[in-house]
């Protein structure tokens, strides 16, 4: 009985090690949604980049959603969805062809006043480019 | 007035080919008897209260009793209250006397079974009917009815049953036994129909009537399992048929462990997401909504063993995962294949297929037996209840041997070599190792590694691949490699921590086995983490079988909140138990597995404004 104690306190571990990270600043540079951190002279740590996207309140809630494995899913999917993205096959959600993405995508997008707080934070640029760039941050910081 | 009502309805139930009961016993016991064989015909009982054969009734003295009131309660010891004995076409009931003298000397009521004596003698009596109606049927062995309990297998032992949720754990005895006193709750509850609601529709259409003609309200939801602390018993779903498009059987191709060489089976629900309005095939695309239903051994130790498996030492219970879950589990941590063949099942079965997942979850638990009680004969009987037909001819011995069956059924079986068209469909789900193959040659081709595979990159001490990384000139790669090259570290390295801690976990357990200090650390420090052992109904439970909706939602809101009070503390134990001496080195690995994930998370920000540099 007692075994099964320790197997879950490592699950919890291996569920934890990939999500409590410190960002420097310096390599930040490039990134616009950091631009932004420093402008606004949020620290820039994990939580700094929690507090930013903050008021995404349904991408947030949606991601927490599907659970630890969900989530770990879609990490998964990202590596083959981020390939079709430079390949250009991506140009609008329906044409995503990882299933816990394109779901979670579809999701975030049935909410127009989020799609509202993500185009005002992010005036340019594509649907999935936006909705791919929040949805990497939030699953790994 | 009594004996007009006795001749009126004994000329209703002349439409019964049988004849009423006839009785050898004192006029007073004759006449409470007859109240109950009226009150079983107003219920509708006239087919148990006319058998076909023909059936006495009698007072006699038993030589064992056990019937005291300090024991009524206590399932542990054998009583008897009532038995029936069949000899060549006549049956005979025998009514214990110690139990008619109880009758009449004890008026008090008593919180279990039925209540009092007056109310379980009714229940004995039509208990006992019961077996004389199956006695001409053999409705209970052979038909949905045994499938639905789990086939005569699961009542070898009774070890192994889920005992708290049963209104009488004589129901354990045998099959015919089940079905008596079943039959004695379908006909003196009138929400057996929502407590156990595949019983209840088993029972109406074998006997042709529905005692209670109230509609109770079902509750459709149940709790997921998950081997991650934080997602277990942490969520509700609803299973309610309205919000279901398909059932598959969904197939794990084998692996390497000799107790998956044969596959897994286990059964998929396609549960549409909140937002559609009715079933239909787009639901195939709300995969975070879908659940797969998993027959195993409940095996809370990291060694199993294959001996314990084989001779029935594990429970056999049904486990419900998100199906994200499960894909995991088989495509990535175990490299396996996954196949989902829809059922062809219309709405009336998937109604029914949800009744008996809900009973089950609530309440199934019989003896993994490796060879005999498996998860493909486990699967396969889940299916027979709903339909013992459709499913008649499919080999039940191997999981394997049910996909073929499946795949042939619904016509599954053409179609299967087109793996890359069953994918976009949904249908199939392949292994994560080509994919990770594809990564360690993408770190080998950037510097990252020297290795040529997935076998021996896996092969790499933690402090080694961290070195590489602290030491890589990641300025001077572009963007868009970098990009590239990150989504594949990333990739990997999330598979190889998860390697990692999946070995670890059987060597911390050796340590722990062969260290009573730290055995004790562990049992004073993780309390909480015990409720990963508990079973759905040590969560949630009423007096017996599926939670109405009013309990449901109040002992889960309970649970939910003791468990994440407890959630957090362990947070904090678990830093106690590893910066314990025999941990040091599992402390320092995990410390190096984190300061991958640093680097990993700092330089993948970097890239990641796609239209930095478009290709």
């Amino acid at each position: 009985m007692k075994k099964i104690l320790v197997v879950c306190s490592l699950l919890l571990v291996t569920s934890t090690v990939f999500a409590q990270n410190r960002i420097s600043a310096y390599l930040m540079s490039p990134f616009a949604l950091v631009t932004r951190l420093a402008e606004t002279g949020i620290v820039v740590t994990s939580a700094g980049v929690q507090t930013l996207l903050g008021p995404f309140l349904t991408t947030r809630a949606t991601l927490e959603a599907r659970g630890i494995a969900g989530q770990e899913q879609i990490k998964d999917e990202l590596l083959a969805f981020d390939k079709d993205m430079r390949l250009g096959l991506v140009g609008d959600i329906e044409d995503i062809r990882q299933p816990g993405i394109r779901e979670l995508f579809e999701e975030i997008s049935r909410d127009e006043e989020e799609l509202k707080r993500i185009h005002n934070f992010y005036p340019e640029g594509s649907l999935i480019l936006k909705l791919s760039t929040i949805i990497t941050l939030k699953l790994f910081y | 007035m009594l004996r007009f009502l006795i001749i009126l309805i004994g000329l209703m139930g002349a439409a019964y080919a049988g004849e009423r009961p006839v009785m050898r016993v004192s006029p007073d016991v004759a006449l409470m008897l007859e109240m109950d064989l009226m009150m079983l015909e107003g219920l509708g009982g006239q087919i148990l209260t006319h058998p076909e054969r023909t059936t006495v009734i009698e007072v006699t003295s038993f030589s064992h009793k056990g019937l005291l009131n300090e024991n009524l309660c206590d399932d542990s010891v054998s009583k008897t209250y009532a038995r029936v004995k069949h000899w060549f076409g006549k049956s005979t009931i025998q009514i214990n006397e110690e139990f008619i003298r109880l009758v009449y000397s004890q008026q008090d009521i008593f919180p279990c079974k039925h209540g009092s004596f007056r109310q379980f003698l009714t229940a004995s009596l039509w208990h006992e009917l019961g077996h004389v109606w199956d006695r001409e049927t053999d409705f209970s062995t052979e038909s949905q009815y045994a499938a639905l309990m789990g086939g005569a297998s699961a009542f070898k032992s009774s070890d192994n049953r889920a005992a708290p949720t049963t209104p009488d754990a004589y129901e354990h005895k045998n099959l015919r036994e089940s079905f008596a006193v079943n039959l004695e709750w379908f006909l003196l509850d009138s929400t057996f129909a929502c407590k156990r609601p595949a019983t209840q529709a088993l029972l109406e259409k074998a006997l042709g009537f529905r005692p209670f003609n109230t509609d109770c309200d079902l509750n459709w939801k149940l709790l997921t399992q998950s081997a991650y602390p934080e997602d277990h018993y942490t969520r509700s779903f609803d299973i309610d048929p309205a919000r279901i498009y398909q059932v598959h059987y969904l197939f794990a191709g084998k692996g390497t462990a000799l107790m998956s060489r044969w596959g897994h089976a286990m059964l998929r629900l396609i549960v549409c997401a909140p937002h559609r309005q009715t079933p239909g095939p787009e639901c195939m695309q709300d995969v975070s909504h879908h659940l797969v239903l998993s027959y195993r051994a409940s095996v809370e130790n990291p060694q199993i063993s294959h001996w314990d498996g084989l001779t029935g030492k594990y429970p056999s219970l049904m486990f419900i995962y998100r199906f994200h879950e499960i894909l995991q589990e088989y495509t990535k941590q175990e490299l396996r294949e996954l196949w989902s063949i829809p059922l062809p099942l219309e709405r009336e079965q998937i109604e029914f297929f949800m009744k008996v997942t809900l009973e089950r979850f609530w309440g199934y638990q019989a003896k993994y037996l490796f060879l005999s009680n498996n998860c493909g004969t486990e699967s396969l009987r889940h299916l027979t209840a709903v339909d013992e037909k459709l499913f008649d001819e499919i080999g039940d011995f191997t999981p394997l041997q049910l996909f073929r069956g499946l795949s042939r059924l619904s016509g599954f079986e053409e179609i299967n070599n087109r793996k890359a068209d069953l994918e976009i469909k949904g249908l199939y789900f392949p292994s994560h190792r080509p994919l990770l193959e594809e990564a360690v040659m993408t770190l080998k081709q950037y510097g990252l590694t020297n290795k040529q595979d997935l076998k021996s990159f896996l092969k790499t001490k933690a402090q080694e691949r961290l070195t590489i990384y602290q030491n890589y000139s990641w300025e001077e790669l572009s963007m868009l490699d970098t990009r590239t090259v990150l989504m594949s570290l990333q990739y990997i390295e999330r598979y190889a921590n998860l390697n990692y801690n999946l070995n670890l976990l059987k060597n911390i357990t050796k340590k722990i086995e062969n260290n009573a200090e730290l055995k004790n650390l562990v049992e004073t420090e993780i309390q909480s983490f015990m409720s990963l052992s508990l079973r759905p109904w040590e969560i949630v439970r009423d007096s017996y079988g599926v939670p109405s909706s009013e309990s449901f939602e109040q002992q889960f809101a309970q649970y939910l909140a003791k468990r994440l009070a407890s959630m957090n503390q362990s947070k904090s134990a678990l830093d106690v138990l590893l910066q314990h001496p025999l941990l040091k080195q599992e402390a320092q690995d995990i410390k190096n597995l984190r300061e991958i994930s640093n680097i990993i998370t700092i330089e993948l920000a970097r890239p990641i404004w796609y239209r930095q540099e478009a290709p």
